[in-house]
């Protein structure tokens, strides 16, 4: 099972399975309703590793993302839209898509053992508008 | 991979790369927050060995991070320009510049069976700064 991210904006970023390690997918629901409420949210949390191209011969993806995370709220680049490929065997088992999501949280480790680093992306669908993230599969890939 | 941090300022001084070991970005913002809020911070962490200088080492700068994490408010140099530099195979992957930045904890924690100390720091970007933080990399450098 692999997993493809790929984010557009000013800065597009495209993640491929050898870089993505977990994506989780939230409903954030009150979990004191008594009744169906309307204050629903949709999360994605994604963790990965920054694989860095030797001789910067690609571009590094993780690079926009770091940007992004430090959009101020007056701009229009904040929201951006966040699409994510759950891949096996040769499927879509799942397609995520938050077309308007923003940066909740955003982290980057370095270290001196592991070679290469790991970063750590929070993002959440602009609450009004929760209505609009998908969510679909089973399709070919 | 190599880690190197630079603190410029009223005294100026570099973490050398023997010393750092880890280094963490990370960006403070609130977690209820329904649509992108103003309220974003900037955090780095970094944490290493507090080596100690025998004949001809490399000077041992982590004590300018201790004496900086002492400065009161009220003083210009409780703000200095940080700078931290991940190189890989000769490739300046990261450049985090932090140029208004303030110590929010310093840590040193020495043991009889290590030898060497261990020190953490944890800098924010002054908050309505925010904008001249900057995120560099992918270039030939080193």
């Amino acid at each position: 099972m692999g997993f493809r991210v790929s984010i557009d904006g000013s800065g597009p970023v495209n993640l491929t399975e050898q870089c993505v390690k977990e994506v989780k997918f939230l409903s954030e629901i009150p979990k004191d309703s008594n009744a169906r409420a309307t204050d629903n949210g949709a999360t994605l949390q994604i963790r990965g590793k920054m694989l860095f191209s030797l001789g910067a011969e690609k571009q590094d993806g993780t690079l926009n993302l770091a940007k992004w995370s430090v959009v101020p709220s007056e701009s229009a680049d904040a929201y951006r839209t966040v699409k994510v490929d759950v891949v096996a065997a040769g499927q879509i088992v799942r397609q995520i898509t938050l077309p308007n999501a923003f940066v909740m949280e955003y982290e980057e480790s370095l270290d001196d053992e592991t070679g290469v680093g790991e970063f750590y992306l929070h993002v959440k669908q602009k609450k009004d508008l929760t209505g609009l993230t998908s969510l679909e599969g089973g399709f070919g890939a | 991979m190599s880690l190197r941090v630079k603190v410029n300022g009223v005294t100026s001084f570099e973490i050398a790369k023997e010393c750092v070991q880890k280094t963490k970005f990370r960006t403070d913002i609130p977690l209820d927050s329904n649509a992108r809020t103003k309220d974003v911070g900037c955090t780095l962490e970094i944490s290493g060995k507090i080596l100690v200088s025998t004949d001809g080492d490399p000077f041992d700068s982590t004590l300018q991070l201790g004496k900086w994490s002492m400065i009161p408010a009220e003083d210009a140099a409780a703000y200095r320009q940080v700078e931290v530099e991940i190189i890989n195979a000769g490739v300046v992957e990261r450049k985090y510049t932090f140029p208004r930045a303030f110590v929010v904890d310093y840590k040193e924690d020495y043991a009889n069976s290590d030898g060497i100390g261990q020190f953490s720091i944890i800098i924010k970007q002054k908050k309505d700064k925010l904008a001249s933080v900057s995120i560099e990399g992918g270039y030939i450098g080193a």
